[in-house]
């Protein structure tokens, strides 16, 4: 059971306050939606949770552990954030490859089943990165998330570029990570999405929670 | 492991993707051979033979660098250009790792000092190899040209060609090592220092910085200027009172040994934002 504490968190970015006293739990079987304009702060909250920045003041905790000062990144995290970015030289499956290399913990049978998730086929992750179209890039991003079933999965837009089977394969996905006891935590523009797969929702306006819905929390 | 599978992913990455630049770290070591093959052509054009020149006399021409009292502007330009691409190749490939699979391969590895050494590791590989690349370049040029492959120095080219006024006749053996490894050592320690500074200011930014310490090295022969240690022709084995070798060593060794502890430490904390 993964839980995520974000604690009187601020972050200031060249002087500007782009995350503002944001305090929530999050734990493992929950879809956690983010929701609000562009520049509202959900790309900022979501890399602060993924240790890739680090809060000016207040505290993440991953199970306890102290992000930053107990450990650099949580243990098992799959992110995808705004555009996915792999090498253009290598196919879809290399790059997959090459990223579960460092973990080890996955061989090329997961590799194969998370691009047939995200609805690649065995002849387009053959194909080198850059003849991918802006969908293709995104399925791949998606099944590098969730490839080693991480305890933590982070989903920056999936849905961009997708057609409305990928989007339904989007919904498929998160709720299979819900299901196996996963933190999922969504930010998505499209407000249907989020209502139909979110257990509670956080709405963001310039770096501050300012509302949040679902289980336990009245609109 | 996780850390070896980063340093693997570090050095088969850069390398793939600084193969064109060293490509042309290549042709320029080219061009500059034959630079040299014909002007000691002229300058001997009234000689009953042109003396061959040895595989260190044509690494000495090429890194030789520019006496202390500039005559020409365009004096030493080859040195220069060398040291400034070599700086600009190492330039981007850290830094835009994160914007692409190296920001999950990171997350992936766990450790952000990993990061670092592993991306330290890969500028001093890489760097290493700009100068293999140089080596290699002069020594298939001498096979073809049938030059001999010797590490002897010929004294009459650093007086004729080089135009330095040594109080040497014959050089000392060390002459040899500060040419094959001074240059490549403080190429290192400035490639680090660049890389350092690229986690405070912008990667251009750095590269101007730091090429900037290079210029002042032309024009200023100072012990605290790191370049005048990469020039062997200020070498005090070549002019009096000229650059101590030791000294060169211990404070590329420093400069090298600062810039990954600073690097490191400051990318513990360092904001991942989006990389432009």
């Amino acid at each position: 059971m993964t839980k995520i504490e974000l604690e009187g968190v601020y972050k200031i970015v060249k002087g500007v306050s782009v995350i503002h006293d944001i305090s929530m739990t999050i734990t493992s079987g929950q879809v956690t939606g983010l929701r609000g304009v562009n520049g509202s702060g959900k790309t900022m909250l979501m890399r602060l949770i993924a240790g890739l920045i680090l809060p000016t003041k207040g505290t993440i905790k991953i199970d306890g552990k102290v992000l930053g000062k107990d450990i650099s990144f949580p243990e098992s995290i799959g992110i995808l954030l705004e555009n996915p970015a792999f090498l253009n030289r290598y196919s879809g499956f290399q790059n997959l490859r090459m990223l579960a290399s460092i973990r080890n913990n996955i061989g090329d049978a997961q590799i194969n089943h998370a691009l047939h998730t995200v609805g690649l086929d065995a002849i387009s992750s053959q194909k080198k990165y850059k003849k991918y179209s802006l969908g293709m890039k995104q399925r791949l991003g998606i099944a590098g998330a969730i490839m080693e079933q991480p305890e933590i999965v982070i989903l920056d837009e999936p849905t961009n570029s997708l057609d409305a089977n990928g989007v339904e394969q989007v919904k498929h996905i998160v709720r299979h990570e819900k299901e196996r006891g996963a933190v999922v935590i969504l930010a998505c523009h499209d407000t249907d999405i989020l209502d139909e797969l979110a257990d509670e929702i956080h709405y963001l306006e310039n770096g501050a929670v300012i509302q949040t819905t679902g289980r336990g929390h009245q609109a | 492991m996780r850390y070896f599978k980063l340093i693997k992913y570090d050095l088969k990455n850069g390398f793939q993707l600084g193969l064109i630049k060293l490509l042309i770290v290549a042709l320029l070591a080219i061009i500059f051979c034959i630079d040299f093959y014909f002007r000691k052509s002229n300058v001997y054009f009234f000689n009953d033979h042109t003396p061959p020149g040895t595989f260190i006399d044509y690494l000495f021409y090429m890194l030789a660098g520019m006496r202390d009292e500039v005559s020409a502007p365009t004096e030493g330009v080859k040195w220069l250009l060398l040291q400034l691409f070599i700086l600009y190749s190492t330039l981007y490939y850290p830094h835009r790792d994160l914007s692409s699979l190296g920001l999950s391969i990171l997350v992936r590895t766990k450790k952000r000092s990993a990061w670092w050494v592993s991306k330290s590791i890969w500028i001093i590989c890489y760097t290493l190899g700009n100068y293999l690349v140089i080596f290699l370049t002069v020594f298939v040029f001498c096979l073809v040209m049938q030059e001999p492959i010797s590490l002897n120095i010929t004294s009459m080219f650093v007086r004729d060609i080089l135009d330095v006024i040594s109080p040497y006749d014959t050089f000392s053996p060390n002459l040899v090592y500060i040419i094959a490894f001074l240059p490549m050592i403080i190429s290192i320690a400035l490639n680090l220092f660049q890389m350092t500074l690229v986690l405070f200011i912008k990667p251009l930014y750095s590269f101007g910085v730091t090429a900037v310490i290079i210029l002042a090295s032309v024009y200023q022969l100072h012990p605290f200027l790191p370049s005048n240690y990469a020039m062997p022709i200020r070498s005090e084995y070549v002019i009096e009172n000229g650059m101590q070798a030791s000294d060169g060593i211990a404070m590329a060794i420093c400069l090298l040994v600062i810039s990954i502890i600073v690097g490191c430490l400051y990318f513990r904390h360092y904001d991942i934002l989006n990389v432009d």
